[in-house]
């Protein structure tokens, strides 16, 4: 838009994307995306267009909302691109299938049932296997397939009582069915395209979002293939797509049969995907399409000559890989199905499956080196085909069973699974392919794998072998563990004898057009490099490394923080740079960012090799997250020149000893801890100290966790399952303090000098982390002198760690006194979140300071003059995850965020519970459930608020009564869903809508989930997320919640761009 | 029939229409295929030219034939079809080419081009049932956009019957 002079207005309230930079649209709302807020910022505005296709399912439900309410109409608004009458052709299920039967495109039988007789005729005449989808209750649930009549009868009458409309939808289930997607571009004269075509290897089991997916398909025939370019083409002609949309198919491997499962008029998650995979701008191009241009008026953006009216052809292929973080989440069901449950995702470039799997598996940092030849994979392995041996001697099938089952039933592990019950089990190809569904082509590929590391393991130094199992996606440190040799003598040995690999270029044509292109990755699969390192080494380049795929705790901020780096880096002067990452989803790798792209893995190995290859003046790492971070150490033993704070300094600051001790010589406090290597040691300190007590393993191991500690035994309980407690692997424990307020201090280091970004202040207690506190820009609490104590520390310690670039300090502040908890030598995760709010970009100081200049002079104080509040509230995907607890502790669970500003706490706090989900009901009842007299007390007051708002209190008994003798009147006495006999139940009241906010807040001493968990309580947690009803499981939440709601009776939430605040 | 067949050859077979198909080669080594296709256009006869039947086709028109820059080889490559103005995916695997000027001094008029290049796709005559396309409309492998013009020889053979003399 940018291009043709349009000017253009985003509403976004993801405070931490590139996108709500002030850089890209001219203005920006950070606002909640609803009917509402949208036709305020129309009213103010008075555009002449509105984008619907950009902003995924919740731009298109609010577009939708908008053009059924007239608002498009008052306003005399176009939509730009699809109309709203194709997109609801697409989204409604009904008119989607009578679309498709009229385009000629098949869809599976099914129909809706509302007792189980109904459910049972209909099933028959489709034919089992069937899947149920319950109706109105969201995230799949209580759905399933049916393979007879008695898995029927089950899943149908959960699924009834389920459902809010007591209705069930019947469909044809084609699990057993190859799964592929058609990226399709389509102007307003009907030219239209496909950029890309993917197939998922799990099939149709799987949802897409956690499939893994190849591009371009692999198993389809010339005529299978076009067979479904022609559907697609037919079915999107039909629905007048105008841009871009994803069509999904489904096709029996077996015969010709194939039916459309659904289009997304829309970019998506796979629209990305495919511009990644492609080169192929889809948004940019469908952008133009929507402003009017046609297809061959468009140029490709790769070649400058050729038409972007075209196919592109791939010359390698591409995998992406889901990230899934179930660790983080007791109770989850950690099963794939119809509902995605990955939070990120990678993408492998190659020229061969075996090559992007591996690649992939290590782009995901699960601790995978790969899918074999893994630390402890022969332990783990040896205790299998014991167990199977025992098994055969006893005539014991349970253990083939199992594994038969995990092929039957994907989990996250399920490649592993596979190549497990190849390669220790024995199970044929065809067997293997019987149970998962998977093409034998993968299985064929992944058995390729498994028989090179065999060949590996049974050889001496054979460099022929070593170059093949390099040309099949082996890291050095894979085949190091099958040579017995370290990753870096087998870097040395294959670098003596000239096994190193090559750049490619991605250039959408397979090199059929001449085309200079930046887009590039590593192969052993090539002879020579598509560029020439000449130029790039005479005018020596800076790389910055990205941050991997999205997952919980590192997500879009770190692709904020790498792009205004390059940005910075150039504003400074920097004419050459070059970025590493391999997530799909972001901007850092769109290929006109960065001087060149490498869509490659971020372990030590390929960043080394691109480092060799372009011999840049030196790296910067401090932007890409933890993992990036964590790589500064190695790398350095490599003679590679980190730019920013010096390796040593890092290293200070994140060595637990090596931090405390210098906090010790500044004199700045931080609560008391110790590591420790047994029991007995730990059991003392602890009771000196008092529980509760924060303990983690010092070295955190995947899974490995952090936990607050209440009592003796559950310290003896957690120290027995985190049973390598050792003196290689220790735990650290320190003095848990409640009820401490905590900040955190964004800063950047200079050469001689720190400057203050802002103090951050949680809104929630200590206890929750980070990632998951709703936090408060300026701190809206803290006094005067407590601020000082905090910005002199925090020069202090910056002083001390030589910081140059970003430095993230957190603290804790107990009645007036400030402790440290630590301190991250890189870009932290709130510093989007400062930089909008204060207008001051900190990573573009960063990009100054790492190149040696000063700031000009930045006002330290510049934060503490501003009017007005900025809130971020954090985004969880609890609905998504199928059985998740959600109350809040030290592990993070969040999977994003939001911000607000407003001129006032509550203005900017309102603004930020909607966009983050909640609902804020005016009137209604609220279900009071409060363990511990002490919490009773302290939230005696907020209750009487929320009866004195005229909301009807519920309690169950014991909450019921102390409120009743505290003079409460309004409480209304309710029974737990455990006993659903008794009447009215909350389970009733929940699923008949007359609870409008929950608070359920677990007695202190039992905040950590394991200990006491009521199941009762989590059942009500869990209703409620899936019913949308906003759950507050704090005190400090409560009582904003519940003074938002007061505020938002007197008040009208301001509708402002972002930099008028 | 071999590529050489006269036109009494293939008049013997009392054929409703013709089709000159792919090579490889450079057309202009065909002489006799080019002699025949002139007499194709000169008596009426329902012609479609494929690949390097257009080439063939063009040459026997009068027009000339030259070898490409780059050859264009793939299922992905896209052409305008002028009379209807949409871009179209064809399927094509040739070196040679029409030259686009020498078409001017010929009855034969441009039906489609090469978006990214601009040379000639396909060929129309103006006044005779004779066309033909560069590109593979059957399209094995390659993708089913330019299956419509068969329909279009179907149509003029529909509506040209061959008068035996």
């Amino acid at each position: 838009m940018k291009e043709e002079g349009i000017s253009s207005v985003l509403i976004n309230p993801n405070i931490a994307t590139i996108q709500t930079d002030s850089k890209f649209a001219d203005k920006v709302y950070l606002l909640p995306i609803n009917r509402n807020y949208v036709e305020r910022v129309i009213e103010i505005e008075r555009p002449d267009s509105i984008m619907l296709s950009y902003g995924g399912q919740t731009a298109l439900n609010c577009g939708v909302d908008l053009y059924d309410n007239e608002v498009l109409r008052k306003y005399d608004i176009r939509v730009l691109n699809t109309s709203v009458e194709g997109i609801k052709l697409t989204e409604d299920r009904q008119e989607f299938k009578d679309a498709m039967v009229k385009s000629n495109v098949p869809v599976l039988e099914s129909a809706t049932a509302y007792s189980y007789e109904e459910a049972l005729r209909v099933s028959k005449e489709i034919g089992f296997p069937v899947i149920i989808r319950v109706a109105y209750t969201l995230g799949g649930r209580g759905g399933g397939v049916a393979y007879n009549e008695y898995d029927l009868q089950e899943i149908v009458q959960r699924g009834l009582s389920l459902s809010m409309v007591h209705q069930v939808l019947i469909e044809r289930y084609v699990g057993e069915w190859k799964q592929i997607e058609y990226e399709v571009m389509r102007d307003s004269v009907g030219n239209n395209v496909i950029i890309c075509n993917m197939e998922n290897v799990l099939g149709m089991k799987v949802h897409t979002g956690d499939n893994i997916v190849v591009a371009p398909s692999q198993t389809l025939n010339n005529h299978e293939y076009h067979m479904l370019r022609d559907a697609a083409l037919r079915a999107t002609t039909y629905c007048k797509i105008n841009g871009e949309c994803n069509i999904q198919f489904g096709l029996n491997p077996l015969s010709n049969e194939y039916c459309a499962i659904e289009i997304n008029a829309r970019l998506s998650r796979s629209s990305a995907l495919a511009s990644k995979a492609t080169g192929y701008p889809l948004a940019y191009m469908a952008a133009k399409i929507g402003l009017g241009y046609t297809l061959p008026e468009l140029v490709n953006t790769i070649t400058k000559v050729t038409s972007a009216c075209f196919e592109p052809a791939l010359d390698y292929m591409v995998v992406k890989m889901p990230r899934w973080d179930f660790r983080k989440f007791e109770l989850v069901k950690r099963k794939l199905g119809s509902a995605m449950k990955s939070v990120g995702e990678v993408m492998a470039i190659g020229k061969n499956f075996e090559e992007v799997i591996q690649k992939a598996i290590r782009m995901c940092e699960i601790g995978k080196d790969g899918l074999v030849a893994n630390d402890g994979d022969e332990n783990k392995y040896d205790s299998i085909i014991r167990q199977i041996e025992n098994s055969k001697a006893n005539h014991d099938t349970s253990i083939i069973e199992k594994i038969e089952y995990s092929l039957i039933h994907p989990d996250d592990e399920i490649i592993f699974n596979v190549a497990k019950s190849n390669k220790k089990v024995g199970f044929s190809i065809d067997r293997i392919n019987k149970l998962s569904s998977i093409d034998p082509w993968f299985l064929i590929k992944i058995k390729n794998i498994i028989d090179k590391e065999n060949e590996l393991k049974n050889s001496k130094f054979d460099l022929h072998l070593i170059e093949e199992s390099k040309k099949l996606g082996f890291s050095d440190k894979q085949v190091g563990r099958c040579l017995n040799l370290q990753e870096d003598q087998v870097r040395e040995f294959r670098k003596k004898f000239g096994i190193t690999p090559v750049v490619k270029q991605i250039d959408t044509l397979a090199a059929e057009w001449p085309a200079k292109t930046n887009y590039l990755y590593v192969t052993y699969n090539g002879k020579s490099d598509d560029l020439s390192f000449g130029d790039v080494k005479k005018d020596r380049s800076v790389i910055v490394l990205g941050a991997g795929p999205y997952r919980i705790g590192s997500s879009v901020e770190f692709d904020w923080a790498t792009v205004n780096m390059v940005f910075g880096l150039r504003k400074n002067g920097v004419n050459n740079i070059s970025i590493i990452n391999c997530n799909p989803e972001t901007v850092s790798t769109d290929y006109d960012v960065p001087d060149r792209l490498y869509f490659e893995e971020l372990t030590l190995e390929r960043v080394l090799d691109i480092y060799e290859k372009e011999n840049p003046k030196g790296l910067v790492a401090c932007v890409g997250g933890q993992s990036a971070n964590n790589l500064v150490s190695k790398l350095s033993n490599y003679d590679v020149q980190i730019l920013g704070t010096s390796s040593r300094d890092v290293d200070n600051a994140e060595d637990r000893s090596k931090f405390s001790h210098l906090l010790d010589v500044l004199g700045i406090k931080q609560p008391p801890w110790k590591m420790f290597t047994n029991l007995a040691e730990s059991k003392r300190f602890a009771n000196i100290e008092g529980y509760p007590v924060l303990v983690r393993p010092s070295y955190v191991l995947s899974g490995a966790a952090m936990k607050v500690i209440w009592s003796e035994t559950q310290l003896e309980q957690f120290i027995l399952e985190a049973s390598s407690v050792s003196p290689d692997y220790p735990i650290v424990i320190s003095k848990f303090l409640e009820e401490a307020s905590e900040v955190e201090v964004d800063a950047i280091g200079g050469t001689n000098e720190i400057v203050i970004g802002s103090i951050i202040e949680h809104i929630d207690n200590a206890g929750i982390h980070s990632g998951d506190a709703m936090m408060c820009i300026p701190p809206w609490r803290l006094n005067r002198e407590t601020m000082e104590t905090i910005i002199e520390n925090s020069v202090k310690i910056g002083k001390a760690l030589n910081v140059k670039g970003p430095l993230n300090i957190q603290y804790l502040v107990k009645d007036n006194e400030v402790y440290v908890i630590e301190a991250n030598v890189r870009a932290s995760r709130s510093m989007p979140f400062v930089s909008k709010f204060y207008d001051l970009n900190l990573i573009e100081l960063a990009a100054r300071s790492i190149l040696g200049y000063d700031f000009q002079t930045v006002d330290n104080e510049h934060w503490l003059k501003k009017s007005g509040f900025g809130i971020k509230v954090p985004q969880f995907s609890f609905m998504q995850l199928e059985g998740a607890d959600i109350v809040l502790g030290v592990e993070m669970q969040s999977t994003g965020e939001v911000a607000c500003f407003g001129n006032s706490f509550y203005d900017a706090l309102s603004k930020s519970y909607l966009a983050a989900g909640y609902s804020l009901p005016t009137a209604g009842a609220a279900l009071i459930t409060i363990g511990g007299t002490r919490n009773k007390e302290k939230l005696l007051p907020i209750v009487s608020l929320i009866s004195a708002l005229g909301f009807k209190i519920l309690a169950t008994e014991h909450t019921a009564e102390y409120f009743k003798k505290s003079g409460l009147e309004n409480v209304e006495l309710v029974y737990k869903i455990s006993e659903p006999e008794r009447n009215p139940n909350i389970l009733s009241l929940l699923t008949e809508r007359k609870i409008n906010f929950i608070v359920n807040i677990p007695s202190t001493s039992t905040i950590e989930k394991y200990v006491g968990m009521l199941y009762d309580e989590y059942q009500i947690r869990r209703k409620a997320v899936e019913m949308g009803i906003p759950v507050l499981t704090t005190v400090e939440s409560t009582v904003s919640f519940v003074k938002t709601l007061e505020w938002t009776k007197h008040n009208e939430p301001t509708v402002r761009p972002m930099d008028s605040y | 029939m071999p590529w050489n067949s006269s036109i009494d050859q293939v008049i013997a077979q009392n054929p409703a229409g013709v089709v000159l198909s792919n090579g490889p080669g450079d057309p202009i080594v065909c002489k006799e295929t080019i002699e025949t296709a002139s007499e194709l256009i000169e008596r009426s006869i329902p012609t479609l030219g494929i690949c390097l039947g257009n080439q063939i086709l063009a040459l026997a028109g009068g027009a000339k034939t030259h070898k490409l820059k780059f050859g264009h080889r793939g299922q992905n490559k896209s052409c305008r079809d002028l009379v209807s103005e949409h871009t179209l995916i064809t399927s094509q695997n040739h070196g040679y080419g029409i030259e686009t000027e020498s078409l001017d001094k010929t009855d034969f008029e441009i039906w489609f081009k090469n978006i990214d290049d601009q040379t000639v796709e396909g060929i129309k005559h103006m006044e005779k049932p004779v066309i033909a396309v560069q590109f593979h409309p059957e399209a094995s492998p390659g993708p089913d956009d330019c299956l419509y013009v068969f329909d279009k020889f179907k149509d003029l053979v529909k509506t040209h019957k061959i008068v035996t003399p």
